[in-house]
């Protein structure tokens, strides 16, 4: 149709060319249809789009008719050849979640890291892994990692960054100006070596090292002035009969928990042995180490060095000497006969006797150190030579501060240390560090420290990067990466490198390392490469020690006068004392879910810190759970909520560090408060123990989310117990319940299980657990077991699969602790498979009660009838929002939807992994084949798996022993997990 | 036509002289006259709470069962408290309907209609807890057992929770069928009044056809006395397996084998006061005071005494055992139940439950009404925080002390628990005006019209026939009482 005149006319107003009418004719039907036409625009074509509309709703019904395209996952086109999908690889590393350094496997599946485990083969930490390890993984993912360099707070390149840096250092070198490296203690070997090239490179440079917590440091200060050199000694716990810890947790926190765990375990094997360490603990707080001593012994912290110095001049009587400079110290306000029954105790074992001492005070380490001496225990218990050496000639943070308000320095470097938050006098780094001409930090996040700084040269992780360590001198724990990098980030090792203008990567580095060093000491006859191939995959090389002397240094007799000079009486009033949570440690993780969310194994408290106050103490000053206190101390305040903390001493305080972090991401920020800040800093040292404090009680309260509320065991035989005396006379010792009441269930209207293959259990022994909930974290780990937050946590919603059950016994002053780890009993007849209506938990043919997360419909009866409440609802859907900490989830375990009960499975996926295994290599399975999260990671061996239908199995033997146990035996529930009876040793001949 | 008759033996169960169209149009009239304005503001009220509840449900569903205030430990409380509350408030109906029927307990006439819509109404309410309180309640068709194509996938028919849904789905059908049979007398009644239109022609669906005759009223009571046959174990079945639950279980405080007589008398004591309660407000909203006397609420109150008796002697028991059987956990249970942190629900449910009814000795407080409805509200307090000690005195602490925990109700758990009185009480209004609320069949065999001790004068009496005609007339024998329904038979004015 022309648009103009059309040939035809219709009408007048048509031919006369009326532009609406003619509008009008262009459509095809000149009025609107009136189907549904309302709403729509007057000039739209609704019929047109009324067939459209058909036309692709039949093509769409014409799709649906086909099979929905099934979506490939698209396989590698060269598959690297030792990586077959679904299934793990296992990499032997070293943990860098702390200074313990302590030998671990990494799973990986696809590609990315999923599990810490603990390397069995590891000669110092023998496959334990402790909590903190485990979580380091999550830490991998976090997403509140720095994702790239950043120069002044913007994003930079790694180009441009090492060329600020490079001219700035060489600026500041020029003018002669200071370089200083803040480092950690303990770094590994090659780093140090590193450190040494950028010193070389910058003879101004000089290393300050620092630690958050302090015990490194004492130790190291007290050898220096007790030996002459900076060192940590290789303490064996295994060697010892007596130890005697004042206020060193060393189970828990102290210098390297994993191996100590496991020698002193095996030191205190009764069944094994039949002969069993003993252990004294004096300390202020009630810790993991104090709660399995089978002497305990509340002292203040003020009180800790003249009961040590008591100690010391006891011994020496006994050995005929006299030790100068005991004097002065004050006299200590503990029991006398306490400490002269120790002395005994002490001199009797000898060189089989250990002394050991926990604390940022070197003047007591000192006198441990000349307890030992006197104890003549060097070489066995205790070896100075063994340890590692530290740094000898580094400065102080002390140090650094004058240094820094003096201006003299033109270069900071940060790593692995952040003291902004850390340290008392963090906060006026702020100012400090605003007139140093180059500031570098390397932190894995723009923490406290590393938002003070202009260039921000991130990390790797451990999980990252290369690396290695000397955990005890002569074991060489090798790093290796085993996920290339998640971000943009460098090893601080090749940074150096770089900044001191050597041009190698931080594998090539440490190669050639290894390759000039460690391999000629390494006395084997093949080549390097197979040597270095071996300690890869070994994760550990044992070479010569270097040097090769094992002769500890000389003691220096006047040290101890030295270290004590000036030491003055404390007052009667409060202390303060700050420690390290179990999970927390000095909260460089806090940004770590699981380990906020981790219950300490004392208090049972997750997300945040408390004050630990003693019974008798609160009492008197009307405290109770969740008060909040206001605690000053040099002009601090802090106001945090009271915990009543049975075993705390009526004077002492505590508090825990790690927590109150404001730059450490989503998760840990504002959890908690910082309690560095009430450290005192007094002639360029910290001290965070026996600060005399003024406590001012609020009426406000703050609920504390405790995931135990309950602490006595109510006189039930949950936790069974004897004295080591009457176990050797009798092993049934403690555990004669078993056979009473609940002995034998002859009548059942059900026929029993029968099992003709395997039949798996657990069993647990009592005696062996510290409770350092190792097992916990790996059990989260291992089953995608998601973190609730602090609010669900406080509504005593916790997920995880097992905990670790703690009650006090005795008085509040001084209770005796037991741990239980209690997990999902596997009954025979379980209460809960009875009464789900959907059949969504049923009993396997192995023995194991299973729960079919896809049938449960959420009843909670099961959960309700549970015995041991080991079952866990999912609340709401758990969201793994943040998609790069999705990656951490263990591909084999199915993440839980809300609304359905999960528990314990007994590592389903490992026993089915173990058998396919088995079977692909066409053998029967062996004992040790599978071996259950917590089992693995468990230090102290505590936690045996196996077929008890195999009488040759771990299981089966312990389940037949005097010691073994069943839960609620007289509701006849039957219960797969065995517990053995605690053995305590505490001397007094009888159980309680 | 004067009905009224004086019995020296018993009381009058319709207390004010009626004729049978009298109470044909007074127990019709509800239905028939616009709502009053204290039923529309009662509604507006019922509904406004029912949408409470819906929100919170909805909230619930939606977000999960964490906004709850329940905990690892603590698995069930408001929901199963309400279920287990509902359920035994359910119970008085069937137990008005279908044993007093059988046991010939004619006082029951004027009441069993609205306790049996209370039944369904409270079984209604009771089985939303059971389908909200799942974790995934879209999935909760799976507790029945339906051929289905997921594999070999069945219920499991050891757990007491599916017997339950049994239970209450049987009860429900049970009662239900029960009470529409008993109305289809009544809806004929109204079909025959109404004048036309949709409401004549959806009673007259309802009704079935029923015309009155003989026969149908012989086989409507053949039928009704079966299915009071059949609902009477139920009564007794519902509340034992509802007890199960807890009984089967091996929580200390739950496995008791006390548990099934315990929960039936329970749930009777509470069913009557609840009936109590809603009747106590009806007779005196609707004007029906002549047709739910002060002898019914007395009756009722007799039986919460004994009810009430039994559920005293079952805590008491329950103690006994708790001690005799020298388990130490049951022994632990109870007595932190008693002096536990919940003790004050403790004691609110000794109060309520053992304390009050006796009150019930007292003719004053028999008979006030007044004192009534107060002490059946006390019971009901005192009965559904029963349920709550059972629950959660009983899960807060059991076997492990280290997971014993405390459990608060969040706002959500209560507006749940409001909405279900917002549903209940919607129903039940909508009840009293779409539905004769006594059954008027049978309030009419009660009347004293059909007491009958007195024919009319000059009726025949076949018997005697003409032989002896004024022979000793002052000797005459009393003349046989004219049946009830026979007298009806004859009425043209009234269809029945």
């Amino acid at each position: 149709m022309s648009e103009t005149t059309p040939k035809y006319w219709q009408s007048l107003a048509a031919r006369a060319g009326d532009p609406a009418v003619l509008e009008r004719s262009r459509n095809e039907f000149a009025e609107e249809l009136p189907v549904g036409v309302a709403a729509q625009p007057p000039d739209a074509s609704s019929r047109r789009d009324f067939f459209k509309v058909m036309g692709l709703s039949a093509a769409a019904a014409m799709v649906a008719c086909q099979r929905a395209p099934v979506q490939k996952a698209v396989p590698f086109l060269t598959k690297p050849d030792e990586l077959t999908p679904g299934l793990s690889l296992w990499y032997a590393s070293t943990c860098g979640a702390c200074s313990a350094q302590c030998g671990v496997l990494l799973k990986t599946r696809d590609g990315r890291p999923i599990k810490v485990e603990g390397n069995a083969e590891h000669p110092v930490s023998r496959g334990g892994v402790c909590a903190v390890g485990q979580a380091s993984v999550l830490s991998l993912y976090d997403a509140n990692r720095s994702r790239w360099p950043s120069v002044g707070g913007t994003k930079s390149t790694w180009a441009s960054l090492d060329q600020a840096v490079t001219e700035g250092l060489r600026k500041v070198a020029e003018e002669g100006r200071a370089i200083r490296l803040v480092l950690p203690w303990v770094m590994g070997p090659t780093a140090e070596a590193a450190v040494a090239r950028f010193l070389a490179a910058f003879p101004m440079a000089r290393t300050v090292r620092y630690d958050a917590t302090g015990e490194l440091e004492a130790i190291a200060e007290a050898h220096r002035l007790t030996h002459g050199v900076r060192v940590v000694p290789d303490y064996r716990f295994d060697q010892a009969k007596l130890i005697a810890s004042f206020g060193a947790d060393f189970l828990g926190t102290w210098v390297s928990p994993v191996a100590f765990t496991r020698q002193y375990s095996a030191a205190r094997d009764a069944a094994g042995s039949r002969e069993m360490s003993r252990h004294w603990q004096l300390e202020p707080l009630m810790t993991l180490t104090g709660a399995s001593a089978d002497k305990r012994v509340p002292v203040a912290a003020s009180d800790l060095v003249p009961a040590l110095a008591g100690l010391v001049k006891r011994l020496a009587q006994k050995a005929g000497r006299v030790v100068d400079g005991l004097s002065g110290v004050p006299a200590p306000r503990v029991d006398a006969a306490v400490l002269d029954t120790l002395a005994d105790e002490l001199w009797s074992a000898k060189e089989k006797a250990l002394v050991v001492c926990g604390g940022d005070e070197p003047a007591a380490q000192v006198l441990a150190n000349q307890a030992n001496e006197l104890l003549g225990n060097a070489g066995t218990t205790v070896s100075v030579s063994g340890g590692i050496t530290l740094d000898t000639g580094a400065m102080t943070l002390g140090e650094l501060l004058a240094e820094l308000e003096a201006k003299q320095v033109g270069g900071v470097l940060f790593h692995g240390v952040n003291p902004a938050y850390t340290h008392p006098r963090g906060e006026s780094l702020v100012a400090l560090l605003k007139d140093v001409a180059v500031t570098v930090a390397t932190s894995d996040r723009l923490d406290e420290t590393a938002s003070l700084v202009r260039f921000h040269a991130p990390d790797h992780t451990p999980l990252e990067s290369w690396g290695d360590a000397e955990p005890r001198r002569g074991v060489l724990s090798l790093r290796q990466p085993v996920v290339s990098p998640l971000h943009e980030t460098r090893g601080t090792v090749e940074s150096l490198l770089k900044w001191a203008g050597v041009e190698q990567s931080h594998h090539d580095f440490l190669r050639a390392r290894w390759e000039a060093e460690i391999f000629p000491r390494a006395n084997v006859a093949t080549g390097f490469q197979a040597f270095w191939d071996e300690a890869v995959r070994q994760g550990v090389a044992v070479v010569l020690p270097q040097p090769a002397t094992t002769e500890s240094p000389a003691f220096r007799p006047e040290s101890v006068a030295e270290a004590l000079a000036g030491t003055a009486a404390a007052d009667e009033g409060l202390e303060l004392v700050l420690y390290q949570k179990v999970g927390l440690r000095d909260g460089a993780l806090a940004n770590n879910g699981w380990l906020q969310e981790m219950p300490d194994p004392i208090s049972k408290a997750t997300w945040g810190n408390y004050l630990c106050v003693a019974p008798a103490t609160a009492a008197k000053l009307g405290i109770s759970d969740g008060q909040v206190v206001r605690v000053s101390t040099g002009g601090k305040t802090l106001a945090v909520p009271a915990l009543v903390q049975p075993g705390t001493h009526p004077r002492a305080l505590g508090l825990a560090m790690g927590y109150g972090r404001t730059k450490v991401g989503r998760i840990g920020n504002a959890v908690g408060e910082n309690a560095f800040v009430l450290a005192s800093f007094t002639n360029g040292k910290v001290r965070r123990a026996a600060l005399g404090v003024k406590l001012e009680v609020t009426p406000e309260k703050k609920p504390l989310a405790l995931s135990q509320t309950h602490a006595s065991m109510e006189g039930r035989g949950l936790v069974r117990e004897a004295e080591l005396a009457e176990f050797l006379a009798n092993p049934r010792a403690g555990n004669e319940e078993e056979g009473g009441h609940g002995g034998g269930h002859p009548l059942s209207i059900w026929s029993g299980h029968e099992y003709k293959g395997h039949k798996w259990a657990l069993a647990v022994d009592l005696s062996a657990c510290t409770g350092c909930s190792a097992c916990v974290v790996s059990c989260q780990a291992e089953n995608n077991i998601p973190i609730v937050g602090e609010d669900e946590a406080l509504r005593q919603r916790e997920m995880h699969w097992m905990r670790i059950d703690r009650y006090y016994e005795g008085e509040p002053d001084a209770p005796r602790v037991v741990h239980q780890p209690m997990m999902c009993q596997h009954c025979e007849n379980a209460p809960c498979e009875t009464v789900c209506p959907v059949l969504a938990t049923v009993h396997s043919t192995e023995g194991l009660n299973q729960q079919v997360y896809n049938r449960c419909v959420g009843t909670r009866y099961c959960a309700n009838n549970c015995p041991t409440k080991v079952r866990r609802f999912n609340w709401f859907d758990y969201k793994h929002d943040e998609p790069l900490e999705r990656l951490v989830l263990n591909p084999d375990v199915v993440v839980r939807t809300r609304g359905v009960m999960e528990k314990c499975s007994m590592c389903v996926q490992r026993i089915q992994e173990g058998k396919a295994e088995a079977k692909r290599e066409g053998r029967e399975l062996r004992g040790g084949d599978i071996r259950t999260a917590c089992q693995q990671s468990c230090p102290a061996r505590a936690i045996h798996f196996g077929d008890i239908n195999d009488p040759d199995s771990d299981v089966a033997k312990l389940a037949k022993s005097g010691r073994a146990y069943r839960l609620l035996e007289e509701i006849n529930i039957g219960p797969a997990v065995t517990y053995l009876t605690k053995i305590r040793n505490t001397g007094n001949g009888s159980a309680e | 036509m004067s009905n009224q008759h004086t019995s020296t033996l018993r009381v009058p169960l319709v207390s004010e002289e009626r004729t049978l169209g009298q109470l044909t149009e007074e127990i019709c009239a509800p239905m028939e006259r616009k709502p009053s304005r204290m039923w529309w503001v009662a509604f507006a009220l019922a509904v406004a709470t029912l949408a409470v509840g819906v929100g919170m449900v909805t909230y619930e569903v939606s977000t999960g069962i964490g906004v709850w205030g329940l905990n690892k430990t603590i698995g069930w409380a408001f929901d199963i408290t309400n279920f287990v509350f509902w359920v035994g408030i359910g119970h008085a109906g069937t137990l008005i309907s279908a044993i007093l029927f059988l046991f010939r307990q004619k006082w029951r006439t004027s009441i069993n209609r609205a306790a049996e819509a209370m039944t369904l109404f409270a079984v209604m309410c009771a089985a939303i807890f059971p389908v909200i309180h799942m974790g995934r309640p879209w999935n909760a068709f799976w507790v029945l057992p339906y051929p289905n194509s997921r594999g070999s996938l069945w219920v499991n028919f050891r757990s007491p929770l599916l017997w339950d849904v049994f239970a209450i789905s049987t009860y429900f059908t049970i009662s239900a069928v029960f009470w529409y049979f008993g109305l289809i007398p009544d809806l004929a009644t109204v079909r025959d009044r109404v004048k036309g239109g949709l409401k004549k022609a959806v009673f007259k669906v309802l009704s079935f056809g029923w015309n009155g005759s003989s026969r149908t009223w012989h086989r409507y009571e053949t039928v009704y006395l079966l299915l009071a046959g059949l609902a009477t174990p139920l009564v007794i079945s519902v509340h034992t397996i509802v007890s199960f639950d807890f009984a089967t279980s091996v929580i200390p405080g739950w496995h008791t084998t006390i548990f099934p007589p315990y929960f039936v008398a329970g749930a009777v004591f509470s069913g009557f006061a609840m009936v109590l309660t809603l009747m106590i407000i009806t007779r005196v909203v609707l004007g029906f005071e002549h047709l739910i006397t002060l002898r019914h609420l007395e009756n009722m109150t007799k039986v919460i005494i004994v009810t009430g008796g039994i559920v005293s002697l079952a805590y008491g028991t329950e103690f006994f055992i708790a001690w005799y059987s020298g388990n130490p956990y049951e022994k632990f249970t109870f007595m932190n139940r008693a002096f536990g942190p919940y003790a004050w629900a403790y004691w609110t449910m000794v109060t309520c439950n053992v304390v009050s009814p006796h009150l019930f000795w007292f003719k004053k407080v028999r008979t006030s009404p007044a004192a009534i409805f107060v002490l059946s509200l006390v019971i009901n307090v005192g009965m559904w925080f029963e349920r709550f000690v059972i629950i959660v005195t009983s899960l807060h602490r059991d076997f492990l002390p280290s997971s014993w925990s405390m459990y608060t109700p969040t706002v959500v758990e209560v507006g749940t628990f409001v909405g279900t009185f917002g549903l209940f009480f919607t129903l039940f209004l909508l009840f009293t005006q779409v539905l004769p609320i006594i059954s008027i069949g049978e309030v009419k065999s009660v009347a004293a019209f059909a007491r009958g001790s007195h024919a009319p004068e000059h009726a025949s009496h076949p018997a005697h026939g003409s032989e002896t005609p004024h022979e000793h007339p002052a000797e005459a024998p009393e003349p046989l009482p004219t049946p009830a329904l026979a007298a009806v038979a004859v009425r043209k004015d009234m269809p029945v």
